[in-house]
């Protein structure tokens, strides 16, 4: 198992040294890749939540957790149509503002995500009353030994 | 020989299992609280009763009438209705605010199970019947085979209460198999 992952991680650390030789752009190459796995997380998140019930806390969940992503994606999009175009030549530092936009409003709806996760885990955690039924178990079992 | 102990009896062999237990109507309310008795009295396991039937209120009331040490279960009511049909939790039970949220409930499940203290739990499903009233039969019959599953991984005793009913035996019969016991606790409907 180890193995074959080591054997798949090495196969894609030669790919992509061998894309960035041959295009000769390692910033490009980089970001492309990294849109590949926005995307597929997107992809993902947007499967599961048609799965999920409507209305449920998971699906909500779900729904902020891709808006999350797709702000992230528009962040590294605007900055390589910026970088691919040379746009900050002809524009200024303008142009970056976007993108700055993009990555401001991610971390606030990466806030809401953990805020919407620390609502689930109130909800659906039950360790208090586990504690109190683990004492139950514990005073029952010495009445029976006592008996 | 009581159908409890003929319960009892068929499944003491079995640390974990799952048993699709049908019941009439009329002897629902009684089978029901033997069960849990047996469980929570007769061997000390904690566990989980998720209803889907009667509001918890009702079910706590009923189960303490009849002798069960409440304080040794976490209830998951999915029938009690909720502002917004959002989930609500009060001391020792979570209100899920409908029955047709299988995806909350199933997380609630695994919270629940896994948060009991012990290797021995149960799990109590009230009841399938009341499932099919608010999901068409493809979900109610992926869902079961989704909870079997489930049930196998938390390794728990569970049950899964079933009204005898004619609409219903066509969905039995296909679940009995993933079940390790189908227990018939008669009476007539």
């Amino acid at each position: 198992m180890i193995g074959e992952i080591l054997s798949a991680l090495i196969a894609i650390i030669v790919g992509i040294v061998a894309v960035i030789q041959l295009i000769g752009n390692a910033e490009l190459i980089l970001s492309a890749l990294s849109l590949t796995f926005g995307i597929m997380a997107i992809i993902w998140i947007v499967k599961a939540r048609i799965r999920l019930s409507r209305g449920s806390s998971i699906r909500k969940l779900a729904t902020n957790f891709l808006v999350t992503v797709i702000l992230i994606l528009c962040f590294s999009i605007w900055g390589i149509v910026v970088n691919m175009l040379g746009l900050e030549a002809i524009y200024g530092d303008i142009i970056n503002f976007p993108q700055y936009l993009f990555i401001s409003f991610s971390y606030i709806a990466f806030v809401g995500t953990a805020y919407k996760l620390m609502k689930m885990g109130e909800e659906f955690g039950f360790n208090v009353q586990s504690k109190k039924i683990e004492q139950l178990i514990k005073n029952k079992a010495k009445a029976v030994k006592k008996k | 020989m009581g159908k409890i102990e003929e319960f009892s009896d068929e499944v003491k062999d079995l640390k974990e299992f799952i048993a699709l237990a049908t019941v009439s109507a009329k002897e629902y309310q009684k089978t029901n609280i033997a069960l849990v008795k047996h469980f929570t009295q007769d061997n000390n396991i904690p566990g989980v009763y998720v209803t889907l039937n009667k509001p918890y209120e009702n079910v706590k009331v009923q189960l303490e009438k009849g002798g069960v040490d409440t304080g040794m279960i976490l209830f998951i009511d999915a029938v009690t209705p909720t502002d917004g049909k959002k989930t609500k939790k009060t001391k020792d039970c979570l209100f899920m605010g409908n029955p047709e949220n299988l995806s909350d409930l199933s997380i609630a499940m695994d919270q629940a199970i896994r948060a009991l203290p012990g290797k021995d739990k149960f799990l109590f499903f009230d009841s399938l019947s009341t499932l099919l009233v608010y999901n068409s039969i493809p979900t109610v019959a992926q869902f079961i085979h989704f909870l079997a599953t489930r049930m196998r991984g938390w390794k728990v005793k569970g049950i899964i209460i079933s009204l005898e009913r004619k609409q219903d035996k066509e969905l039995i019969d296909e679940l009995s198999q993933f079940c390790d016991v189908v227990m018939d606790f008669g009476g007539k409907s």
